[in-house]
Protein backbone atom coordinates (compact mmCIF):
# COMPACT_ATOMS: atom_id res chain seq x y z
CA UNK A 1 0.00 0.00 0.00
CA UNK A 2 2.88 2.37 0.10
CA UNK A 3 2.90 2.98 -3.48
CA UNK A 4 -0.33 4.53 -2.80
CA UNK A 5 0.77 7.26 -0.14
CA UNK A 6 1.49 9.81 -2.88
CA UNK A 7 -2.34 9.71 -3.99
CA UNK A 8 -3.57 10.04 -0.56
CA UNK A 9 -0.77 12.80 -0.37
CA UNK A 10 -2.07 14.88 -3.18
CA UNK A 11 -5.82 14.31 -2.01
CA UNK A 12 -5.10 16.35 1.52
CA UNK A 13 -5.95 20.40 0.80
CA UNK A 14 -3.55 21.15 3.22
CA UNK A 15 -0.43 19.21 1.61
CA UNK A 16 -1.66 20.71 -1.67
CA UNK A 17 -2.02 23.89 -0.67
CA UNK A 18 1.54 24.58 0.49
CA UNK A 19 3.01 22.81 -2.47
CA UNK A 20 0.84 24.54 -4.87
CA UNK A 21 2.11 27.64 -2.99
CA UNK A 22 6.08 26.56 -4.01
CA UNK A 23 5.05 25.67 -7.42
CA UNK A 24 3.22 29.31 -8.21
CA UNK A 25 6.35 31.51 -9.17
CA UNK A 26 7.62 28.58 -11.47
CA UNK A 27 4.51 28.97 -13.76
CA UNK A 28 3.75 32.60 -13.31
CA UNK A 29 7.42 34.02 -14.50
CA UNK A 30 7.87 31.46 -17.90
CA UNK A 31 4.05 32.15 -18.52
CA UNK A 32 4.33 35.58 -18.94
CA UNK A 33 7.73 35.66 -20.66
CA UNK A 34 6.94 33.15 -23.30
CA UNK A 35 3.46 34.82 -23.55
CA UNK A 36 4.55 38.60 -23.97
CA UNK A 37 7.98 37.60 -25.66
CA UNK A 38 6.38 35.07 -28.17
CA UNK A 39 3.56 37.17 -29.27
CA UNK A 40 6.13 40.28 -29.23
CA UNK A 41 8.24 38.11 -31.73
CA UNK A 42 5.48 36.86 -33.60
CA UNK A 43 3.39 39.86 -34.08
CA UNK A 44 7.12 42.10 -35.29
CA UNK A 45 9.60 39.60 -36.08
CA UNK A 46 8.42 36.87 -37.97
CA UNK A 47 7.77 37.32 -41.99
CA UNK A 48 4.15 38.05 -43.01
CA UNK A 49 2.70 34.57 -44.88
CA UNK A 50 2.77 34.19 -49.04
CA UNK A 51 -0.68 33.20 -49.00
CA UNK A 52 -2.30 34.70 -45.66
CA UNK A 53 -0.15 38.19 -45.54
CA UNK A 54 -0.22 39.26 -41.83
CA UNK A 55 -3.37 38.14 -40.50
CA UNK A 56 -2.06 35.06 -40.10
CA UNK A 57 -0.19 36.01 -36.73
CA UNK A 58 -3.50 35.54 -34.99
CA UNK A 59 -2.28 31.81 -34.72
CA UNK A 60 0.06 32.93 -32.00
CA UNK A 61 -2.96 33.53 -29.94
CA UNK A 62 -5.81 31.74 -31.30
CA UNK A 63 -4.11 28.20 -31.98
CA UNK A 64 -2.71 28.32 -28.03
CA UNK A 65 -5.77 29.74 -26.76
CA UNK A 66 -8.23 26.60 -28.65
CA UNK A 67 -5.35 23.96 -27.52
CA UNK A 68 -4.92 24.75 -23.84
CA UNK A 69 -9.01 24.65 -24.48
CA UNK A 70 -9.17 21.72 -25.04
CA UNK A 71 -6.18 20.48 -22.72
CA UNK A 72 -7.89 21.90 -20.13
CA UNK A 73 -11.10 20.01 -21.07
CA UNK A 74 -9.57 17.14 -20.90
CA UNK A 75 -7.65 17.44 -17.77
CA UNK A 76 -11.07 18.54 -15.90
CA UNK A 77 -12.58 15.14 -17.58
CA UNK A 78 -9.57 13.37 -16.05
CA UNK A 79 -10.01 14.55 -12.49
CA UNK A 80 -13.80 14.06 -12.84
CA UNK A 81 -13.45 10.47 -13.17
CA UNK A 82 -10.65 10.93 -10.21
CA UNK A 83 -13.55 12.14 -7.98
CA UNK A 84 -16.26 9.57 -8.96
CA UNK A 85 -14.14 6.51 -8.55
CA UNK A 86 -11.96 7.39 -5.10
CA UNK A 87 -14.35 10.44 -3.83
CA UNK A 88 -11.05 12.68 -3.88
CA UNK A 89 -12.55 15.96 -2.48
CA UNK A 90 -9.82 17.74 -4.40
CA UNK A 91 -10.38 16.28 -7.47
CA UNK A 92 -13.98 18.31 -7.36
CA UNK A 93 -12.21 21.20 -6.82
CA UNK A 94 -9.52 21.12 -9.76
CA UNK A 95 -12.52 20.36 -11.99
CA UNK A 96 -15.09 23.12 -10.82
CA UNK A 97 -12.26 25.57 -10.76
CA UNK A 98 -10.57 24.27 -14.77
CA UNK A 99 -14.05 25.12 -16.15
CA UNK A 100 -14.09 29.24 -15.85
CA UNK A 101 -11.12 29.38 -16.82
CA UNK A 102 -11.39 26.62 -19.91
CA UNK A 103 -14.48 28.61 -20.96
CA UNK A 104 -12.58 31.85 -21.26
CA UNK A 105 -10.40 30.24 -23.56
CA UNK A 106 -12.67 28.66 -25.83
CA UNK A 107 -13.82 32.00 -25.73
CA UNK A 108 -10.85 33.86 -26.82
CA UNK A 109 -10.50 30.95 -29.77
CA UNK A 110 -13.65 31.19 -31.37
CA UNK A 111 -13.55 35.10 -31.17
CA UNK A 112 -9.98 35.41 -32.38
CA UNK A 113 -10.76 32.53 -35.18
CA UNK A 114 -13.91 34.83 -36.24
CA UNK A 115 -11.50 37.40 -36.92
CA UNK A 116 -8.97 35.63 -38.61
CA UNK A 117 -11.64 34.12 -40.86
CA UNK A 118 -13.10 37.50 -42.01
CA UNK A 119 -9.53 38.34 -44.11
CA UNK A 120 -8.62 35.27 -44.64
CA UNK A 121 -11.94 33.02 -45.71
CA UNK A 122 -14.48 36.19 -45.96
CA UNK A 123 -16.73 35.47 -43.44
CA UNK A 124 -17.02 35.25 -39.82
CA UNK A 125 -18.58 32.44 -39.19
CA UNK A 126 -19.19 29.06 -40.92
CA UNK A 127 -21.42 26.02 -39.00
CA UNK A 128 -18.59 23.68 -40.01
CA UNK A 129 -17.47 21.00 -38.05
CA UNK A 130 -14.24 22.64 -36.66
CA UNK A 131 -16.25 25.60 -35.27
CA UNK A 132 -19.49 23.85 -34.38
CA UNK A 133 -17.81 21.42 -32.14
CA UNK A 134 -15.75 23.78 -30.61
CA UNK A 135 -18.87 26.00 -30.21
CA UNK A 136 -20.29 22.52 -28.35
CA UNK A 137 -16.48 23.06 -26.47
CA UNK A 138 -18.04 26.38 -24.89
CA UNK A 139 -21.54 25.28 -24.37
CA UNK A 140 -19.94 22.19 -22.44
CA UNK A 141 -18.00 24.42 -20.03
CA UNK A 142 -20.87 26.90 -19.47
CA UNK A 143 -23.04 23.80 -19.14
CA UNK A 144 -21.15 22.88 -16.59
CA UNK A 145 -20.51 25.80 -14.49
CA UNK A 146 -24.71 26.03 -14.20
CA UNK A 147 -25.64 22.27 -13.34
CA UNK A 148 -23.06 23.02 -10.51
CA UNK A 149 -24.50 26.51 -9.58
CA UNK A 150 -28.22 24.65 -10.00
CA UNK A 151 -27.96 22.42 -7.04
CA UNK A 152 -27.86 23.51 -3.34
CA UNK A 153 -25.99 20.39 -2.32
CA UNK A 154 -22.14 20.93 -2.77
CA UNK A 155 -21.69 16.93 -3.30
CA UNK A 156 -24.30 16.21 -5.43
CA UNK A 157 -23.60 18.99 -7.43
CA UNK A 158 -19.64 18.34 -8.24
CA UNK A 159 -21.16 14.43 -9.30
CA UNK A 160 -23.11 15.80 -11.17
CA UNK A 161 -20.91 18.03 -13.22
CA UNK A 162 -18.32 14.97 -12.89
CA UNK A 163 -21.07 12.84 -15.06
CA UNK A 164 -21.16 15.63 -17.48
CA UNK A 165 -17.54 16.61 -18.04
CA UNK A 166 -16.47 12.85 -18.55
CA UNK A 167 -19.56 12.81 -21.11
CA UNK A 168 -18.71 16.07 -22.92
CA UNK A 169 -14.90 14.54 -23.02
CA UNK A 170 -16.21 12.56 -26.51
CA UNK A 171 -16.16 16.05 -28.53
CA UNK A 172 -12.08 16.36 -27.86
CA UNK A 173 -11.46 14.27 -30.76
CA UNK A 174 -14.20 15.00 -32.64
CA UNK A 175 -12.65 18.90 -32.60
CA UNK A 176 -9.21 17.20 -33.21
CA UNK A 177 -10.14 15.18 -36.38
CA UNK A 178 -13.08 17.33 -37.00
CA UNK A 179 -10.86 18.73 -40.00
CA UNK A 180 -9.85 15.59 -41.42
CA UNK A 181 -13.31 13.68 -41.01
CA UNK A 182 -15.50 16.29 -42.83
CA UNK A 183 -15.06 18.93 -45.40
CA UNK A 184 -13.96 22.52 -43.64
CA UNK A 185 -12.58 25.65 -44.40
CA UNK A 186 -10.35 25.15 -41.58
CA UNK A 187 -6.65 24.24 -42.35
CA UNK A 188 -5.32 20.94 -41.05
CA UNK A 189 -2.93 21.25 -37.68
CA UNK A 190 -0.07 22.75 -39.02
CA UNK A 191 1.51 20.90 -35.94
CA UNK A 192 2.08 17.15 -36.43
CA UNK A 193 3.02 15.14 -33.25
CA UNK A 194 4.30 12.38 -36.37
CA UNK A 195 5.66 13.64 -39.36
CA UNK A 196 7.19 16.89 -40.43
CA UNK A 197 4.90 20.04 -39.32
CA UNK A 198 3.48 21.83 -42.09
CA UNK A 199 4.85 25.29 -41.01
CA UNK A 200 8.35 27.07 -41.38
CA UNK A 201 10.41 26.73 -38.59
CA UNK A 202 10.78 30.48 -38.07
CA UNK A 203 6.68 30.45 -37.87
CA UNK A 204 6.70 27.64 -35.66
CA UNK A 205 9.53 28.75 -32.94
CA UNK A 206 7.15 31.83 -31.75
CA UNK A 207 4.17 29.44 -31.84
CA UNK A 208 5.84 27.08 -29.24
CA UNK A 209 6.61 29.55 -27.20
CA UNK A 210 3.19 31.24 -27.00
CA UNK A 211 1.74 27.99 -26.33
CA UNK A 212 3.92 26.66 -23.54
CA UNK A 213 3.28 30.31 -22.22
CA UNK A 214 -0.56 29.28 -22.55
CA UNK A 215 -0.90 26.11 -20.70
CA UNK A 216 1.64 27.35 -18.03
CA UNK A 217 -0.73 30.44 -17.39
CA UNK A 218 -3.92 28.04 -17.21
CA UNK A 219 -1.85 25.85 -15.04
CA UNK A 220 -1.07 29.50 -12.73
CA UNK A 221 -4.80 30.29 -12.91
CA UNK A 222 -5.63 26.55 -12.68
CA UNK A 223 -3.69 27.07 -8.93
CA UNK A 224 -4.86 30.34 -8.13
CA UNK A 225 -8.32 29.25 -8.20
CA UNK A 226 -7.75 25.92 -6.61
CA UNK A 227 -6.09 27.92 -3.93
CA UNK A 228 -9.01 30.10 -3.12
CA UNK A 229 -11.62 27.54 -3.08
CA UNK A 230 -9.62 25.11 -0.34
CA UNK A 231 -9.25 28.41 1.66
CA UNK A 232 -13.23 28.77 1.84
CA UNK A 233 -14.17 25.56 2.02
CA UNK A 234 -11.14 24.66 5.06
CA UNK A 235 -12.15 27.83 6.09
CA UNK A 236 -12.91 26.32 9.91
CA UNK A 237 -10.06 23.73 10.25
CA UNK A 238 -7.24 24.77 12.04
CA UNK A 239 -4.56 24.70 9.45
CA UNK A 240 -6.10 27.63 7.58
CA UNK A 241 -7.30 29.30 10.75
CA UNK A 242 -3.50 29.69 11.54
CA UNK A 243 -2.07 30.04 8.50
CA UNK A 244 -4.28 33.02 7.95
CA UNK A 245 -3.27 34.40 11.49
CA UNK A 246 0.53 33.63 10.98
CA UNK A 247 0.34 35.80 7.75
CA UNK A 248 -1.50 38.75 9.43
CA UNK A 249 0.93 39.24 11.78
CA UNK A 250 3.81 38.70 9.58
CA UNK A 251 2.65 40.95 7.48
CA UNK B 1 11.57 43.81 -37.64
CA UNK B 2 10.32 42.46 -40.29
CA UNK B 3 8.10 45.81 -40.90
CA UNK B 4 10.01 48.83 -42.43
CA UNK B 5 8.20 51.64 -39.52
CA UNK B 6 5.83 51.46 -36.53
CA UNK B 7 3.26 52.88 -39.03
CA UNK B 8 3.48 49.81 -40.95
CA UNK B 9 3.90 47.30 -38.20
CA UNK B 10 0.57 49.01 -36.39
CA UNK B 11 -1.08 48.99 -40.40
CA UNK B 12 0.32 45.27 -41.22
CA UNK B 13 -0.98 45.79 -45.11
CA UNK B 14 -4.47 46.32 -44.23
CA UNK B 15 -4.80 43.32 -41.50
CA UNK B 16 -4.21 45.68 -38.60
CA UNK B 17 -7.39 46.18 -36.77
CA UNK B 18 -7.94 42.29 -37.08
CA UNK B 19 -4.71 40.83 -35.92
CA UNK B 20 -4.65 43.87 -33.13
CA UNK B 21 -8.45 43.46 -31.99
CA UNK B 22 -7.58 39.31 -31.89
CA UNK B 23 -4.44 40.44 -29.47
CA UNK B 24 -6.20 43.40 -27.35
CA UNK B 25 -9.31 41.08 -26.39
CA UNK B 26 -7.04 38.35 -25.63
CA UNK B 27 -4.32 40.86 -23.23
CA UNK B 28 -8.17 41.47 -21.61
CA UNK B 29 -9.23 38.04 -21.43
CA UNK B 30 -5.88 37.10 -19.82
CA UNK B 31 -5.95 39.67 -17.62
CA UNK B 32 -9.31 39.23 -16.38
CA UNK B 33 -9.08 35.74 -15.38
CA UNK B 34 -5.78 37.18 -13.25
CA UNK B 35 -8.26 39.35 -11.38
CA UNK B 36 -10.74 37.09 -11.12
CA UNK B 37 -8.35 34.83 -9.39
CA UNK B 38 -7.46 37.73 -7.09
CA UNK B 39 -11.14 38.09 -6.09
CA UNK B 40 -11.78 34.59 -5.31
CA UNK B 41 -8.61 34.43 -2.93
CA UNK B 42 -10.52 38.19 -1.27
CA UNK B 43 -13.87 36.43 -0.81
CA UNK B 44 -12.16 33.12 0.28
CA UNK B 45 -9.96 34.85 3.27
CA UNK B 46 -12.80 37.12 4.45
CA UNK B 47 -14.71 33.99 5.11
CA UNK B 48 -11.83 32.67 6.67
CA UNK B 49 -11.34 35.54 8.96
CA UNK B 50 -15.32 35.92 9.89
CA UNK B 51 -15.07 32.49 10.69
CA UNK B 52 -12.02 33.57 13.16
CA UNK B 53 -13.78 36.13 14.89
CA UNK B 54 -17.34 33.79 15.28
CA UNK B 55 -15.41 31.10 17.14
CA UNK B 56 -13.58 33.91 18.86
CA UNK B 57 -17.22 35.66 19.95
CA UNK B 58 -18.36 31.65 20.66
CA UNK B 59 -15.38 31.08 22.87
CA UNK B 60 -16.02 34.12 24.68
CA UNK B 61 -19.44 33.40 25.75
CA UNK B 62 -18.74 30.05 26.70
Amino acid sequence: MANWQWFHKWGSPRWFYQFSGRLLPWLAVPALLLLIGGCIWGLAFVPADFKQGNSFRIIYIHVPAAAVAMGGYVLMAVAAAVHLIWRMKLAAIVMLSAAPIGAALTFLALLTGAVWGKPTWGTWWVWDARITSVLILFFLYLGLIALYQAFENRDAAARACAVLAIVGVVNIPIIYWSVEWWYSLHQPASIKFIGESSIHPSMLRPLMATLTGMYLFFGWVLLLFVRADILERERNTRWVQELLSSERSGE
Amino acid sequence: MFFASVGELWNMAGHGPYVWFSFGVSTLVLIGLLLEARRRDRSARALVAAAARRRRAETHTS
